[in-house]
């Protein structure tokens, strides 16, 4: 404990590394350390040699070597050792009979060492070993595995590479092997003449886990990754993927990260995919980036690019979770240039989707924006307390006019907006006034044969609300609660507008955020006609000691004083004076368990718009399940479930606790799974379910996987994958789907820290 | 230093006896003998001089204190310095022997360069040699030190050169766990 | 029923610096807010007397609900803010917390233009809660 630190207080006395204690040792520093040794009888010349006899030791910063007889030339820093040599380098052990070994340089030879590398807790043995220099060392003739020793005579490792020669460098954390073999349970499954394996996570060239799977679609499919470390800030992944009753896919991933720029392309080729007999292709770029122009009164501007593009309609089907866009069905292509100086800010972007179509589930297209040009002043505590800000924009709305049935439009508004908010830890109140002025060029005449159009709409809001707290206790726990009333007024008057065409509007959801803004439809083609009030008000319940919030309800109504005549083409004008009730509940009350629902009720009908209800119960590492239902009327009614747990936890067997990342001990079996069940379509539309076995020191996987393509086909596919821990690179799995949708999904071997020198400590 | 073996050796203490029988002059109390370089503490003193003029001494400490020995080392700016409970200089092999609680020093200027410990050392000023002895069996010669054991701390040579500072790492690109890539 | 108005959070230390990139948003209303309550400063490390390291500041957004024709029917959209509050000199008033918001939205293949807009809400309504809850652990610092 750092001495200078002020004493600890009353309680458990925590013991923490002091920062002094140096994981690794300078290299300045390193010359300068003085050579401790001791034994049973010591001779010799002072400044020259020194002879120790009887389980002698030498020990200088983080190398200690032991031996029944060292002999140590001060000159030339080379130390002699001979019996049972044992030597600890940060943790990096060494045994054998004879060393010859220059300290500080960490050059020399080992005879038929046996070593263990802390990084991976890996060994082996060897005929020889020659240290190149503290991080490099060859070994010859040597195996290689990290399956640890179990008592017993007729042990045998899991799987162990048995090389000519394995070079280990420890600053590329890098260990490279020719001749090798990897043999699995005896048998040899991966001869590999040349082979490099990482030593720890961090990046390097190398195959990774290959995954073997079963489809109905491609017959057979075997992927062989291989990671390809270009640079400190470049690296490419390609993934061939031989499919038997497809052909050969071709699938890559480059990622650049540059000074002022960063982005990552994936692209897939398939020639003659003899699925549709054509072609395939896909690529997804994704880039982000600043470019200095130069000139001095524009200074740099940003460009971001999302471009994503398919060969053709089945692409979503055949190529299941390959593309990186969310939207298997729509890609999007959005370039936009971003400028900004003080409170003005620039925008011009050109957005345009690819819509995958299905003449089974038709998608009515979204518009292009063939530009958009978006310009924003917006200035903070005006004289008066007052912020106003005003956004113009001006945009080319094109698509399918056969499939939108509306001419396609350039249309170009301001929004102005002047706001004065009150702030007080008690209580705040925000008037808003905005004003909405729209214009519109139809490329064609409407029905009622106008080819321009415009609107204006000035709204009014008031928003305020209270914030009250007490000390309370519930179910016997002390809390802070506070509770906050809040009233939302907003008027605007009625502007006909709902025979004019919609580029890019459409009905929020009824949730907490939406019900408190202005306008009930997102986007600016439709601004909604209100005379409401809506009343809501929150309670938090709050750990007093951290400010921890464990559970949170509100409640919130609409009090409409005109009905809404505004609507969206082919709506119906909203006349209930008192809109549904909206609930929400957010409980964590234990680090175990955590509840989210906002759950919309309309007293009249009884039944509910927009309803979400999850829970998540996750009591320690490796299990979790969490289920959530989502309802949207006429739109979707979805359920979806997913789980990781130990089937060992059936017969009662624990497993050791051995943290985060590293699995829970050997011979266990994990269950994992996601369903994705959709009401509307009776139908399991997204089941992925799987088996993981933890042997210790390698991963075996089996996933089924059943994908719906269709109302009526779906992609069933069972995929195997092996991983040796500590050879092949970690992570990369074929669950890539399972680390998305479960939430505190733990892969069993995650990205470990390299463990403290001291924990090998001699 | 050599030329110390033909410099006169001067001694002062409480009170001095000269025992006829074995020949010694025996010093009691703070006594303290230099010859050139050499200088010598202890609690009592026997000086026993040989027919060819060498002269052996045989130094014990005060009770609860430890006898001390220092003398400088040839040609170099070096001083040897050790204590034990018992010291035993020989003139004519120009050897000093520290017994039981031994400890030996080389001082580079102020600096402690060297430290041994064990229950027996001997260095040859001559041949510039030392052996430490642990005497399995004997007490720890040290704090710390599992008794028949001996320690030995050598510093670097100072003409060891610092190595060039090294190049700060270039940017890095942080490794993501999945090769899908993320779903941003 | 016990309840009052609240007052003004009491903070232990004067000034603050925040770890947070230039570029986000969350960690420039934090500031504001910060700023707002005028009780304490936000300056530089070097003059602050606390320090809030900012190791995760993420937004996500996941897929969570498909239709049998491969439509996307909910999304959820997630902040994901880890922070931890120490001394300069390394003593930890706050060790290493995870704030997590998540939002459900429902999408809709045709209405992409507005459910963008729909999403820049959520965020922003998720960025005000994690702030507020930023706001009230730091306050909950009783020692430096």
């Amino acid at each position: 404990v750092d001495p200078a630190a002020p004493p600890l207080d009353v309680g458990q006395p925590v013991l923490k590394a002091s920062p002094r204690l140096r994981e690794d040792i300078p290299a300045t520093v390193r010359p300068g350390l003085p050579t401790f040794l001791s034994g049973e009888r010591a001779s010799g010349r002072t400044d020259l040699e020194t002879v120790i006899e009887g389980d002698a030791q030498l020990r200088r910063g983080d190398t200690i070597i032991r031996a029944d007889r060292l002999e140590y030339h001060q000159p030339d820093d080379l130390a002699k050792a001979s019996g049972n040599v044992h030597i600890n380098r940060a943790g990096n052990t060494f045994d054998g009979p004879t060393l010859e070994l220059k300290i500080d340089a960490f050059e020399g030879f080992f005879l038929a060492p046996r070593y263990r590398f802390l990084q991976n807790n890996a060994y082996g043995e060897a005929e020889r070993v020659d240290f190149l220099d503290d991080q490099r060392a060859v070994i010859k003739n040597a195996t290689y595995t990290t399956c640890q020793r179990r008592p017993g005579p007729s042990w045998l490792p899991d799987w162990i590479i048995r090389a000519a020669s394995i070079r280990i460098d420890n600053e590329e954390e890098v260990g490279h092997a020719s001749g090798a073999v990897l043999s699995f349970f005896q048998v040899p499954i991966l001869p590999v003449p040349e082979l490099s394996f990482p030593l720890s996570d961090k990046r390097k060239s190398g195959l990774l886990p290959p995954t073997f799977g079963l489809d109905n679609l491609n017959g057979v499919e075997l992927t062989v990754p291989y990671y390809w470390d270009i640079a400190p800030n470049r690296d490419a992944t390609f993934f061939p993927a031989l499919m038997t009753k497809r052909g050969v896919d071709l699938g890559g991933e480059f990622r650049y990260l540059e000074r002022d720029y960063q982005g990552t392309l994936r692209a897939n080729y398939m020639p003659t995919d003899t699925l549709r007999d054509r072609d395939r292709w896909g690529y997804s770029l994704i880039h982000s980036g600043t470019i200095t122009t130069g000139l001095a009164g524009l200074g740099s501007v940003g460009l971001n690019l999302n471009l994503n593009h398919v060969s053709d309609d089945n692409y979503w089907r055949d190529f299941a979770r390959s593309g990186s866009s969310l939207t298997q069905r729509l890609l999007a292509s959005d370039g936009s240039l971003t400028w900004a100086r003080g409170n003005f800010s620039l925008l011009a972007r050109s957005l345009t989707w690819q819509t995958l179509q299905d003449v089974s589930s038709p998608i009515v297209p979204p518009y292009d924006r063939l530009p958009q040009i978006v310009a924003r002043y917006s200035r903070t505590s005006l004289p008066g307390g007052l912020d106003a800000s005003v956004e113009g924009d001006y945009t080319q709305f094109h698509s399918d006019r056969t499939l939108t049935l509306q001419p396609n439009a350039k249309r170009a508004y301001t929004l102005a907006q002047i706001t004065r908010p009150w702030q007080a830890p008690g209580w705040f109140f925000t008037p808003k006034l905005q004003l909405h002025a729209t214009s519109y060029q139809f490329d064609a005449p409407l029905v009622t044969g106008a080819t321009t159009a415009s609107r204006v709409v000035p709204t009014l809001s008031l928003d305020g609300g209270l914030v009250f707290e007490r000390d309370a206790s519930f179910f016997g726990r002390a809390f802070r609660q506070t509770l906050e009333p809040r009233a939302f007024y907003v008027h605007t008057p009625f502007r006909d507008q709902n025979q004019l065409p919609n580029y890019d509007s459409a009905a929020t959801d009824f949730n907490f955020a939406t019900i408190y803004t202005e306008n009930a439809f997102g986007g600016n083609d439709r601004i909604s006609d209100n005379n409401l009030l809506t009343l809501g008000a929150t309670t938090r319940l709050l750990d007093p000691d951290t400010g921890a919030e464990a559970a949170r309800f509100g409640v919130a109504q609409r009090l409409r004083f005109k009905d809404q005549l505004v609507t969206l083409p082919g709506g119906a004008p909203v006349s209930e004076r008192l809109s549904d009730v909206l609930f929400g509940a957010t409980i964590n009350w234990a680090p175990q368990w955590s509840t989210d629902a906002t759950v919309q009720y309309n007293p009249k009908t009884g039944r509910s718009i927009r309803s979400t209800i999850g829970a998540r119960y996750s009591p320690g590492n490796y299990r979790v399940v969490s289920a959530a239902y989502r309802l949207q009327r006429d739109s979707s009614e979805q359920l979806d479930v997913g789980w990781q747990w130990p089937i060992n936890d059936l017969w009662g067997d624990k497993g050791q606790n051995l943290g985060p990342g590293m699995g829970e001990g050997e011979g266990r079996w994990y269950s994992v799974g996601r369903l994705n069940y959709s009401l509307m379509d009776k139908k399991l539309v997204d089941a992925v379910v799987g088996l993981e076995y933890d042997a210790g020191c390698w991963l075996g996987r089996v996933v089924v996987e059943r994908l719906q393509s269709s109302t009526t086909s779906s992609n069933k596919r069972i995929l195997f994958q092996l991983e040796f821990v500590g050879f092949t690179r970690l992570g990369s799995s074929a669950l890539q789907s399972l680390k998305d949708n479960i939430p505190r999904y733990q892969y069993l071997r995650e990205k470990v820290t390299t463990p403290s020198r001291f924990s090998n400590y001699d | 230093e050599k030329a110390d073996q033909n410099k006169p050796m001067n001694v002062e203490a409480d009170s001095l006896r000269y025992d006829d029988v074995n020949q010694t002059s025996v010093f009691n109390g703070n006594v303290v003998i230099t010859k050139g370089t050499i200088l010598i503490r202890g609690g009592k003193v026997d000086v026993r001089q040989d027919p060819e003029g060498y002269q052996y001494g045989v130094v014990s400490a005060a009770p609860g204190k430890l006898a001390y020995y220092k003398q400088k080392r040839d040609g170099v700016d070096e001083f040897i310095e050790g204590e034990a409970d018992t010291i035993e200089y020989d003139g004519k092999a120009d050897r000093v022997k520290f017994i039981k609680r031994a400890e030996l020093r080389r001082l580079r200027g102020a600096a402690v360069a060297d430290e041994m410990t064990g229950s027996l050392i001997t260095y040859d000023n001559g041949r510039d040699v030392f052996t430490v002895d642990g005497g399995p069996g004997s007490p720890s010669a040290a704090p710390g030190l599992p008794g028949g054991r001996i320690r030995a701390v050598l510093s670097p040579r100072p003409s060891a050169s610092a190595p060039a500072p090294t190049p700060a790492p270039p940017v890095q690109l942080r490794q993501s766990m999945t090769i899908g890539g993320e779903k941003k | 029923c016990g309840f009052k108005l609240r007052g003004a959070p009491d903070f232990v230390f004067k000034s603050i610096a925040i770890g947070t990139a230039e570029t986000s948003t969350l960690g420039n209303e934090l500031k504001r807010s910060i700023a707002s309550g005028g009780a304490v400063a936000v300056v530089p490390v070097d003059r602050a007397e606390v320090v809030l390291d900012v190791t995760q500041d993420q937004r996500e957004k996941v897929v969570v609900g498909v239709n049998a024709s491969g439509q996307v029917r909910e999304f959820q959209l997630r902040i994901r803010f880890k922070f931890r509050l120490r001394t300069p000199a390394g003593k930890e008033l706050i060790p290493e917390t995870e704030l997590l918001q998540q939002r459900d939205i429902s999408f809709n293949e045709s209405a992409v233009l507005s459910k963008e807009a729909e999403e820049n809400l959520l965020y922003r309504d998720m960025q005000t809660d994690i702030v507020q809850q930023l706001m009230r652990r730091l306050a909950a610092v009783k020692t430096l």
